[in-house]
Order: C-alpha cells, then structure tokens, then sequence
C-alpha cells in the first residue's frame, strides 16, 4: 500500500517518527530545466559535501547516472531513499530544494 | 629529593574560554632541566618570551621558575594576560606547594621549573585565569613530585577515556561482549537507512561486508564513520593474497578491524596481521571452509586479534557448540583473542552463544532486514545485557 504522508515545503522538512528502513521517494524539485537543472543539482550536492567537510557518498557514481536518467514528473525527480534523515534530505533542506518525502508501508 | 634528571607533571583545570592547560618539567639545575632554563631564557622565540615566576615585582618564586607561553603572543592584551595573573597563579602555586611540604624548602636551591602555560585568546576574565593557572600549576606539580600516573593507572584508562577535542572513543574491544551488525547489501542508500536506524552503543560493531566493500571500495568504511564516529567499523576484506597492502588499505581508510580469510597462505595471514598492529587496527580471521583453524592458528607466529567461526550445520560434537570448539581456540592463543560467531544468531540464541565462549555476536539480516532494524538491535543488545564503557563512573579523578 502507498502512503503519501508528508508534503515539505523549502526548509520546513520534519522527519517521520516512523525510523524503519523501508524504501522512500524523494521528491525534489530541481532549480533548472532539463540536462543543465541536473549537472546544477549534482554540482551542487558535491559543492555540498565538499564545504561540510564530507567523505563523498560511496555510490556517487552510480547517483551520477540516475539523476541524469530519472523521468521529471511535474518539474519533480523521484529520487529512492531509505531514511528520512538519509545526506540527500540534509542536503535539500540546507540548499532549500523543494522537496516532499513520500513514505511506503 | 629528585633522584631522576627530571620530573613531569601536567593539568587541565577550569572551564572556557580561561580554562588552564599546564605542561611542566622540574629537577636539578646541575641537570637537563637547568641546561634547558638557562637556554629558553637566553634564547627567546618571538611570540613565546619566558618570564621569570615572581612573587611580587622584584620578588622570584623559589625554586627558580619559568613561565613559557603556549600559544603565541599577538597582542599587548594577551601579553598582560600571561604577565599578569598567570605569572602571579604560577608562582603563587609554586611557593605554596613548598609551604605545603610537597618540595622541601632545603632542596630549592637546587631545583629549577619550567612551566608551559596556554591562555586562550578569548579568556578574558582575570579571576579565572588566575584561579584556573594557580590549581593546574598545584596538580601539576604535586602530580610531577608524585610520579602520576603510574603506568597500571594509564593501562586501564587507554580503553576506557575519551579525547575532550576529538570528541569520541577508540574502542578496541577489550571488554566483551559485542553485537557486529554484518551489513552485506551492496547498497549504499539503504546501508545508510539502516545505520542511522542503530542504536548508539559501545556494544555495538558496524560490519562493512564483503559485497558493500566490492561494490563500493574500502573508502565505505570513511563513510560510515562520517556517520558513526564512535562505532567499531570492520572492514570484512576476506584477503587472501597481498596482506600487508590490503590491511593498509583499510587501515587508511580508518577501519578499526580488518578481516582476511584464513585460507590464505600463512606469510599472507602473518603480513596482514603485522600490518594491522602497524596501523592500529585489528586483525580478524574469518575461518569460512577452512577445515580446521585451530592447526591454522598453531602456524601463525603472530596470532590474529580476532577469530570469527561459523556455524557448522553438521556438527555431531557434542562437547562442540554449533559454531566449534571455542575454548580450544582460546588456548591456542593463550586467550589474547575474542571469539566472534556468525550464522543463524536470532535473539533466542544470544544466550546460548555467548555461554558457549563467543565475544562478539555476527547478526545481519535479522537486524538489517527487520521491519524495526532499531527494536530488532535493541532486542539483541538487552539480551546480551551489556552496558556502555564508564556508564557508571563518576569522574572524580581531576
């Protein structure tokens, strides 16, 4: 069954109370358009990382393919995650991305 | 009064930004420590003068005492900080430990000190530097006079404290026993899920398993530190040829334990081991189809740190446990090794496995795959009924 639990408008992200490890959606609205709105978002999640002192995700590689290949769905991309503190919602609320998290029982 | 060259003693007093750090070095002037005095005071280094330590203007503590400042003097108002009440705290505590008998009043003349004392430079309030520097300067030299620590003291404390600045404790697993929580998905979104989803405890050691590793390279192991600074992360390598660059590997990639497979060639075993104690990290012996590790074992010069069995559906035994013959193994390594076991550990067995000898508890998907990975951790860990390093000290030890 599909819950959509909570929508986040920039900043304002809350996190579940639920803590289980069960895949996520995160819906985030990137900044431009097309290819270019892609290469920002990503060059920006590096910039991210880089500035908080971060090791780099170790499947930064593999996020570099799917963000250039997921589908933009009303101006969202749907990226899968597992926790709803996971670096990538970090990285949204301190970049202030629109974003929603939608959660799966 | 001194029979060595020279004593050492040191202190941490106060709170911030005025807490008071002193280094401190006393014995004879005929020694090392006169040669060193006379040395500084003729050789000044800009932004760290040493003064003299005076009573009053015109009035030199006894025995003779220099001040030397930690962090370099950039302004007038840090120069009249450690001109001002640090030299007067440091004196002041310097005569009153020969009033109070810890130096005798006839061994002054001999005797010369040399204190290093650091200000921050955002201290600001007098009294504080004064009263922080006089009590460190005290403890410091009583602890000199007294030869504190002794080394039992420093032993038992190694595995216990933790660094004020770097904020967390390198455990090194002396006090069994330990949940490893395996995590074998070579996926990294979701191993990040199911670390932040643990429970904080010093109980517990983070498993970078064989596929994640191959997936992702040994630098997984930097990441889950990033997220778990103060956990045991094992980076479960398998090796089986080139030891001593795989150990480093993962040693530099800030593994705390780094496994090889015991099939590999005894030079290969022997090189990880070595590389390991190099870079600080243990060394784990994963014992997956070897037949038999207790004549694995006996080979080896150095022996591992740890040795992790697996459960052997077959055995027959009965004076063996499920997962082999523990005790045994514990004797071929005069019992300088922790026993982990893995394979089919479900909260029922937690008992039973650690009556058999085990140390470390290897469970994987009954918590990376349970629907509440943080109750299915926590109901392991209430059942092997362990508690946090120092949980229960008051720390009174200043």
């Amino acid at each position: 069954m599909f819950v959509e639990f909570v929508v986040i408008l920039p900043g304002k992200a809350k996190a579940s109370d639920k803590e289980s490890v069960f895949h996520k959606k995160l819906k985030l609205k990137l900044k431009a358009k097309g290819k270019e709105g892609r290469i920002a978002f990503l060059k920006d999640y590096l910039d991210y990382t880089i500035r908080n002192n971060r090791t780099l995700p170790p499947d930064f590689p593999t996020f570099v393919r799917e963000i250039m290949g997921l589908d933009t769905r009303s101006g969202f991309i749907h990226i899968r995650i597992w926790h709803e503190n996971s670096e990538l919602v970090e990285f949204a609320k301190e970049r202030k991305y629109e974003f929603r998290i939608d959660h799966y029982d | 009064m001194i029979d060595e060259d020279f004593l050492i003693g040191e202190a941490l007093v106060g709170e911030e930004p005025e807490i008071a750090h002193i280094d401190l070095i006393i014995g004879k002037k005929s020694g090392p420590v006169g040669g060193a005095f006379t040395n500084t005071i003729a050789q000044t280094k800009e932004g760290h003068t040493p003064i003299l330590g005076v009573i009053r203007p015109n009035l030199p503590v006894k025995p003779a005492t220099l001040i030397v400042p930690k962090v370099t003097i950039r302004s007038l108002e840090d120069a009249e900080k450690m001109f001002g009440p640090a030299q007067s705290a440091v004196s002041k505590a310097v005569a009153d430990i020969v009033e109070e008998g810890v130096i005798s009043k006839d061994s002054v003349e001999e005797l010369a000190v040399i204190v290093s004392v650091f200000i921050h430079p955002r201290g600001r309030d007098y009294q504080r530097i004064y009263r922080y520097n006089y009590a460190a300067t005290k403890l410091a030299l009583k602890r000199a006079m007294n030869k504190f620590p002794c080394i039992d003291k420093v032993l038992e404390e190694k595995d216990k404290s933790m660094h004020a600045i770097i904020g967390f404790r390198i455990n090194n697993l002396k006090k069994p026993p330990y949940l490893e929580v395996a995590l074998d998905i070579p996926d990294w979104r979701r191993v990040e899920g199911i670390i932040r989803s643990l429970p904080r405890s010093d109980t517990m050691i983070i498993e970078a398993g064989t596929p994640l590793i191959k997936r992702y390279g040994v630098e997984v192991v930097q990441k889950i530190h990033q997220l778990r600074p103060e956990t045991v992360v094992l980076a479960d390598l398998k090796t089986l040829d080139t030891g001593n660059l795989e150990a480093r590997m993962a040693g530099d990639a800030t593994a705390d334990v780094i496994g090889f497979s015991g099939l590999a060639p005894i030079k290969t075993m022997e090189r990880f081991i070595d590389e390991c104690k190099k870079v600080g990290a243990l060394s784990l012996m994963d014992t997956i189809n070897v037949q038999d590790p207790v004549a694995v074992l006996k080979k080896l010069k150095s022996k591992p740190d740890i040795i992790e069995l697996h459960r052997a559906i077959d055995v027959e035994q009965t004076e063996e446990s499920e997962w082999g013959n523990i005790d045994k193994i514990k004797k071929v390594c005069n019992n300088k090794v922790l026993v982990a076991v893995a394979g089919g550990i479900r909260v029922n067995k937690v008992k039973k496995a650690l009556k058999s000898g085990a140390d470390i508890l290897v469970v994987g998907r009954s918590i990376t795959c349970a629907k509440d990975v943080t109750g299915a951790a926590r109901a392991f860990l209430q059942e092997m009924g362990v508690e946090e390093i120092d949980q229960y000290r008051v720390m009174t030890d200043f």
